[in-house]
Formats: structure tokens, sequence, C-alpha cells
């Protein structure tokens, strides 16, 4: 397993460092216009650029980890992995886990850009912020550290949720389809019908989880998100031990 | 080595090595390479190397001691008599090939002497 | 010992193998040959465990071939698929991490003997430079079983004498090797035994130095007697 990871990782590397190095220069952005007075306009700048690296580039991430799977189920590649003893399980639980670990490590580092940005913040512009969190306290919420960090590890949980999803639609496409014309929009067709249904199952859910706090909520949704990913995972798993030719 | 593909690999190898004792490259009492050295030399299956050794072995050319590897038999005599077998076998391939062209005995040995 | 039982596959309605029976021992190198389309390259998967046959089952050592076998079965496809990120070295690396057979050593010989340098990005090299690498990766791992599909394909004739004298040296007692290849003629002395198949079925299995001393044919001459449609010239 170990080295299945390794290789996982050494697969995705380029595409994080260009993301990794997205967020440097605009934190750079962000820092300079937070001290020097002249430079006002660089940190918007910066704040802009790291989310829309956050979003982006996680999502890039995320995409070019599919496309990877693809290539390893569908051309001639897959000899790679599986000419070696490890199971469909093993094979594909390295690559969840490449993205579990890389997600982790991005919120990581997202969220403690952004707290200590947001702490500049209220340093440099003070009113500005505490303007901001009276509007959020009237809705029962407030823009802190620790709330960061709990929306941005839900919404990282969920996407992990999402590519396993991607993972299981692209397994079932090479089992089934494998070599037809067409296949890699199957593949996509699968995805779509696939995330609709498990939306609407997850959104089913809301009503029944009762209106705790925010705290309480976002671990549920962390447990749902969770099981849902490894029930993907497991049939993914599954899909290529048993049923998948290369 | 070319090998002639229709006829046994094991043979034509046995020949060359029986040559090389009647022309003295291989002496008498010499240690022979292994069956997996002589694979290599000769880009043969190891199988067939042993082959090689085992049918030698049945003429009598060479004998493999345990533990030691495989050698040409000590025997003074031996390459007189390996030179006169495959001399024989020459001979009579010859001569069957020029009957097959409408020689007579007598002709062929004309032309033997013509030879040099 | 490898043994294929009333092995089957079909893909998609067509099939491809059908009912193919046989056994290979170790200590032997086999020849599987017949014409393009014939099955060749699909039992040699089904045997690597890339895929599951249709119906019969293939077996090593008594064990039904899978992910466990492919530690000691050594598969050698004949199309390139290493990753193109990847350097020669890089390769050597990848099947030292998931082979514990792999020989690196015997790595660096074949592929100085075959002039790869190890810092040579696979994404630049040619084809025959591929093949080369292919084969150098596959014959250091020290397996049971090697499929060479198509060993000689594309590689110059000094490399070609290389491959020979490594698929030489790999033959032990417990070790078989199955090479497939369409130059039937630089397979003659180093086969045993050859495998025909044609159209998915087994035709004849021919131990080669017995047909030789038999019937006096070569193993190019047993190929086009079997496959030639109008029964192959008269010598």
């Amino acid at each position: 397993m170990k080295n299945l990871l390794k290789y996982e990782f050494r697969k995705s590397r380029s595409g994080k460092l260009i993301v990794f190095l997205a967020a440097m220069v605009f934190e750079l952005c962000f820092l300079l216009g937070i001290f020097l007075p002249e430079a006002e306009s660089l940190w918007v700048i910066g704040m802009m650029g790291l989310v829309l690296t956050a979003s982006f580039g996680i999502f890039m991430i995320g995409l070019l980890s599919v496309v990877n799977l693809h290539s390893d189920l569908n051309t001639k590649q897959s000899y790679m992995l599986f000419m070696t003893p490890n199971s469909g399980y093993k094979i594909i639980g390295a690559k969840v886990l490449e993205n579990g670990i890389s997600l982790f490590a991005s919120g990581l580092l997202f969220g403690l850009l952004a707290s200590a940005d947001l702490v500049l913040m209220a340093a440099r512009e003070g009113d500005l912020m505490s303007m901001i969190n009276t509007v959020l306290n009237n809705f029962g919420m407030s823009l802190g550290p620790k709330q960061i960090f709990w929306a941005i590890a839900v919404v990282l949980l969920s996407w992990l949720t999402t590519i396993t999803m991607a993972f299981f639609s692209v397994t079932l496409q090479a089992a089934v389809f494998n070599g037809r014309r067409f296949s890699a929009l199957l593949g996509i067709v699968i995805f779509i019908a696939l995330n609709m249904i498990v939306s609407a199952l997850i959104h089913s859910l809301n009503g029944l989880i009762p209106d705790a706090s925010a705290y309480v909520s976002s671990v549920v949704w962390m447990i749902v998100f969770a099981a849902v990913t490894a029930v993907l995972y497991f049939l993914s798993g599954w899909i290529t031990e048993t049923k998948l030719s290369v | 080595m070319k090998f002639e593909a229709t006829a046994p690999i094991y043979l034509q190898v046995g020949d060359a090595i029986k040559k090389d004792i009647v022309t003295g490259r291989v002496k008498p009492g010499e240690k022979l390479p292994s069956a997996r050295e002589l694979a290599i030399q000769y880009t043969i299956n190891p199988n067939t190397a042993a082959r090689v050794y085992r049918n030698l072995e049945q003429e009598g050319i060479c004998a493999t001691r345990r533990g030691m590897g495989t050698y040409v038999v000590e025997d003074s005599k031996l390459i007189g008599k390996v030179r006169m077998e495959m001399a024989q076998h020459l001979v009579l391939h010859f001569v069957s090939n020029m009957k097959e062209l409408g020689f007579s005995g007598e002709e062929i040995r004309d032309l033997i002497k013509e030879e040099k | 010992m490898l043994e294929s039982r009333n092995v089957s596959k079909s893909f998609y309605g067509k099939t491809v193998l059908n009912g193919v029976t046989f056994t290979l021992e170790p200590g032997k190198i086999y020849a599987l040959l017949g014409p393009n389309g014939s099955g060749k390259t699909t039992w040699m998967k089904l045997a690597a465990s890339l895929m599951k046959p249709s119906a019969g089952e293939i077996l090593y050592n008594g064990e039904s071939v899978g992910v466990q076998t492919r530690a000691d079965i050594a598969y050698m496809s004949t199309e390139p698929f290493f990753y193109s990120w990847m350097t020669i070295a890089d390769v050597g690396k990848y099947y030292a991490d998931f082979f514990d057979d792999f020989d690196p050593d015997r790595f660096r010989t074949l592929l100085s003997k075959m002039e790869l340098p190890q810092n040579l990005k696979v994404r630049t090299l040619s084809s025959g430079m591929a093949a080369k690498l292919k084969i150098a990766a596959t014959m250091a791992r020290k397996a049971k079983i090697y499929l060479l599909d198509e060993p000689f394909n594309g590689i110059d004739l000094i490399a070609r004498d290389q491959i020979t004298e490594s698929i030489i040296t790999s033959l032990s007692p417990e070790v078989t090797l199955v090479l497939s290849s369409h130059l039937v003629e630089e397979l003659e002395s180093i086969v045993d035994t050859s495998i025909f198949i044609k159209d998915g079925n087994i035709v004849s299995i021919c131990d080669i130095e017995d047909l030789r001393t038999t019937e006096g044919k070569s193993l190019a001459e047993k190929y086009r007697e079997i496959y030639f449609a109008n029964g192959g010239n008269e010598k």
C-alpha cells in the first residue's frame, strides 16, 4: 500500500505544485497589500486570488485524479498497476487515500492562510471586520478561525465524496464499457446520474438532522460524507477486483 | 554456429565438439564447458545442451564427474577413433550424393585423385 | 507448473479462446505460435491474471491465478506501457518497489548491454528503445514463469542476441518461459516445445528436437505445414 500511495502522489505532483505556487504568489500579494500602504488594492487581489486558487485549484487536482484513474483503467498504462500483486481494493484505496490526504493538506494550508489573513485583516481594517461580524452575528454566525476550519473541513470531505463518486463511475465504465466508443462520455453520464441520486439522498437527510449548533451539524455532515465515500470506495474496489479486465 | 534447423541440434553441436577433439582444439582429459555455458556459447536451449553431453557420454567421448563437470575421456586412441567415424560418415554422405548424380565408383575415385 | 484447464474467453460475443487445455512443465522453454488474432496474447493475459476467463481456469502450482500469483509470473505485453513521466531508472525503481524478485543489478547489466542510458525519459524513447526497456525490466525479474509476448519485436539484431542470451540464462529447473513470436526461425534453437494455436484452439503440441529426429522437420516447416492453407511446400 505504501508503494501504491507513493506513486499516486508522484502522479499528481505537478498539478499540486502549480496550485501551491499560485497560493504563495497570491498570499504574497495579500501581505504586501496589508503592510504597504501604497499597495492597498493588492490585498484585495491577493484575497480573491487565494479564494480562486483554493476553489479552482482543488477542483482541478480532483479532476486530474479522475482523468488519471481513467487512463489507469482504460489504456495500456493499466499494466503498470495490474501486473503487480495488488488487489483492486488496494489500488483504488491508494487513490482515495491519496486524495483524502491531499485534500486534508490543502485544507490545512488554505485554512491556516485564511485564518492568519483574517487576523491581519482585523488588525488592519478593524472597522470593516467588526462590521462584518455584527452582520453575521445577527444571523447567529460568526467569522473566526474555528468556523473557517469547520466549513473548509465539511466542504473538502464532500468534495472527496464527489471524487470517489467519479472513481466509481470510471470503474463502472471501464468494467462494462471498456474499449467501446464514447466510453469516457458514458463515464460522465454515469457520474451525473449518480450525483443526482446521491445528492437527493443526502438532501433528504437534511430534514432529519436537528438544527443544533453549526458545530454539531458539521460533524454529522462529515460522518454522512465519510460513510458515502466509504460505500463508493468499496463498490469501486469490488468492481475493479472482480469485474475488470485490462 | 549456424544450424540446420531440420536436423537435431544436439547432434550438430555434438559433431562440432567431436571436430574440436579431432583437430586438437580440445584435448583428451580436458574440461568441457558446463551445460549452461555450452547453451550460451552455441545459443541453444539448456536442455538441448544437456542432451549433447548425455549423447557424447553414450558414445564414450566424454564423462561427467559429479560436482566437477564434464571432461573429454582420457583416451589417446579416442582422437583416432572419432576421426575415423567422422571420416566414414563424410565419405558415405559424399559417395551417396555422387551416386545420385550418376557417377560410378571408378569415376568417383578418379575425381578424388585429381583433387589433391 | 502452469495448467490451462478448458479455458475459454469471449469478447462481445466473439470467441477468442475455445476450451484451451495444456500443461506447462517447469524447466522448459515453450513457443506459443499462431497467426495474429489466434488467441496467444489473450491466453497470456489470462495467465497473468490481467483478465478472467469466460470459462475454465488457469492454475499455477494448483491454485487459480490471481493477485498473489502475479508475484511469481512476469508478463511482457507487445505494447509499451510505462508511465511517460518516468525515466529508465524510475522504471527500475518501480519494479524494485513492487516485485521482490526484481534484481536491480541484472537490470543495469541488461540496460548497458543494450546501450540504454538510465537517465532517458520514457516519452523520448524510440519504439526500438522502448521495446528493449520492456524486455530488460521483465527479464531482470527472477520470476518462476515468464510470459513474453513478441519479445523480439522491433529490436535490432545485436540486442536480440542479448535477449536470447538472457532467456537462456533465465531457465532453471523451477522456471518456465513461454515465448510468442512471429520470428519463428529465431526460436528454432532455443525452444523445447511448441504449442500451435489456431482460431482459439490448440492444434498441436510438439517437442522440437523430436520433430527433427522423427520427421526431419524444422519448427518453421511445421508452422507452415499447420497454417499454410494449401498444405505447405514440399521440400
